[in-house]
């Protein structure tokens, strides 16, 4: 049984590895999943938010919050509580959809979010099929996205809901392609075979396996952020213009879940680029060669590669103009298509001509 | 007709006043006043100076205060600048779309009290917000510095940080009685 445990959820496998207890699987893998959601990635996504109002406001040569705790550490709490404790408001013409989408898109991001492995060890849940399970979640949680908009039944909303189907189409077939080269690299669409491909040093990353593979990584983040509807690319929820769209209806609790929703999709977007391209939590010096808490030192070297992408995101976010439509449309059909089609071509000439040799190998042999 | 107050929302009266609860009051006021969404009602030329007060140089963020474009995210209502009769019931509209618990700013002499616009002088304008909407704290200037808002910010605060989330308080006065009506 431990070894089908194992299988489906190393995670709970490796928690329960520590006590002799016996329990059914389905009470160690519920348990797996609420300590992962709200001990491991709850606490990041917090993180993420404080991080990106404080850097947001550096950007902007402001403070920032700094009232609330030391340094407004305690800001997020002071949110979360307000909004805990505040009307949740609902149009009168709105769907039962209304209600239910928001906790829908959060779902399914946790599906996605959950198949990050952190190392062997530590992944909540690990698919066969890998990589097609997440871009049926990255889609799927677009699709309740669009849901939640159209309920809401207000024309901001429902102009936000044509956007965001309209916006599928933009990032799909460049975020499709940039899913390749890992794949071609490592020979396997599992997210954990990807990961043990790679090695502790940057030049075992899959970004620096090969030309290819180095473009093909930027094709990612960039399709990565059209996918996120994070500005520069938040036409589909533009204040300005149709009032904060999807979301411009919810209040309350719900409102909460929205800002959940929105650092989610940025730790998603990091983690993905960090465990597809930039080694995931492998760590150079052999750091991790000692017994079962070796994870902890794999977390933290994929917290650290997160941040510092989440950093890079934040900073894209709080210093460039919003796009129109058109031009996200032109930049991911004219600029991300082409070279993530390209990014593909030499990746897959590259591992036929050198024998599956990185570039560095190449080097060295 | 007995006008139910919205003040703190569906927690108003709802708890006994056991030590508890009372904790439970403190944090969810100390919550509320830490993170005081606003809508940015910039109607005239004190709207300017309410934007100032999010930049770099007055930064309201340093209190947790965030501009919003969508009513129903927002706690607090910055009425700045002149109302006139075609913007005033879309201010109320906005009011009502607000969820509880909600506050408003009136800031500069037009939404104060008809100022310059006030019904003496103007065919068009409604004299201060308080005759359509309920006002918390009134800011004065015409327009206000951003260090009076930042002032007004405070002294909200502080009316929150004074009230009872949980416990119903006495009578409001009759603000809705007198329309915007000459």
């Amino acid at each position: 049984m431990t070894a089908d445990l194992e299988r489906i959820s190393p995670f709970a496998a490796w928690l329960f590895s520590f006590f002799g207890v016996r329990v059914p699987a389905w009470i160690m893998v519920l348990t797996a999943v609420s300590i992962y959601g709200f001990f491991v990635i709850l606490p990041q996504l917090a993180a993420l938010g404080y991080l990106d109002r404080k850097l947001g406001a550096d950007i902007q040569m402001r403070i920032g919050p700094n009232r609330v705790g030391p340094a407004g550490l305690f800001q997020g709490i002071a949110d979360a509580l307000k909004l805990l404790f505040k009307q949740d408001a609902r149009p009168g013409s709105a769907g039962m959809a209304f209600r239910f989408a928001p906790i829908l898109v959060l779902c399914v991001l946790f599906l996605a979010v959950g198949s990050i492995p952190v190392s062997k060890d530590w992944a909540l849940s690990s698919v066969d099929s890998g990589l097609a399970h997440l871009l049926a979640a990255l889609l799927l949680s677009r699709f309740f996205l669009f849901w939640s908009a159209y309920s809401a039944n207000n024309p901001w909303s429902a102009l936000s809901a044509f956007r965001i189907l309209a916006h599928v189409s933009f990032y799909l077939l460049p975020l499709a392609v940039a899913f390749l080269p890992p794949v071609l690299v490592s020979g396997s669409i599992d997210m954990g075979g990807i990961l043990s491909s790679q090695g502790g040093w940057p030049w075992r990353w899959t970004l620096f396996h090969d030309p290819g593979a180095l473009i093909g990584g930027l094709v990612f983040f960039g399709a990565m952020h059209i996918w996120q509807c994070r500005a520069p690319f938040d036409f589909t929820s533009a204040e300005s213009e149709i009032s904060g769209g999807a979301w411009s209806e919810y209040s309350g609790a719900r409102k909460g879940l929205v800002s959940v929703i929105e650092f989610a999709g940025l730790y998603l977007s990091c983690g993905l680029f960090a465990v597809l391209y930039l080694g995931g939590g492998n760590v150079p010096f052999g750091l991790d060669s000692f017994g079962r808490a070796a994870s902890l030192v794999h977390f933290t070297a994929l917290t650290i590669k997160i941040f510092a992408l989440a950093a890079v995101s934040i900073w894209a976010r709080w210093s460039l103009p919003r796009l129109c439509a058109g031009q996200v449309v032109s930049f991911s059909w004219k600029v991300l298509l082409p070279f993530g089609i390209v990014s593909v071509l030499s990746t897959a000439l590259w591992m036929a001509l050198a024998a599956g040799k990185s570039f560095a190998e190449a080097l060295g042999a | 007709m007995t006008r139910k107050r919205y003040e703190m929302g569906i927690l108003e009266n709802a708890l006994p006043e056991y030590a508890v609860f009372s904790r439970l009051d403190r944090l969810i006021s100390w919550a509320r006043e830490n993170s005081i969404a606003y809508l940015t009602m910039d109607l005239a030329c004190c709207g300017v100076e309410m934007l100032q007060v999010s930049g770099g140089r007055f930064d309201i963020e340093r209190f947790g205060s965030v501009p919003q474009v969508s009513p129903r995210h927002a706690d607090l209502m910055i009425v700045a600048g002149t109302i006139t009769y075609k913007m005033a019931p879309l201010l109320r509209r906005l009011y009502g779309e607000m969820p509880l618990p909600k506050y408003v700013l009136s800031m500069g002499s037009c939404s104060n009290c008809g100022g310059l616009f006030s019904w003496e002088y103007s065919y068009s304008s409604v004299s201060g917000a308080d005759k359509i909407i309920p006002v918390d704290v009134f800011v004065p200037g015409c327009p206000p510095r951003p260090e009076a808002v930042l002032h007004g910010l405070l002294a909200l605060r502080k009316r929150i940080a004074s009230r009872h989330a949980a416990v119903r308080e006495e009578a409001p006065g009759e603000w809705g009685k007198e329309r915007a009506v000459k």
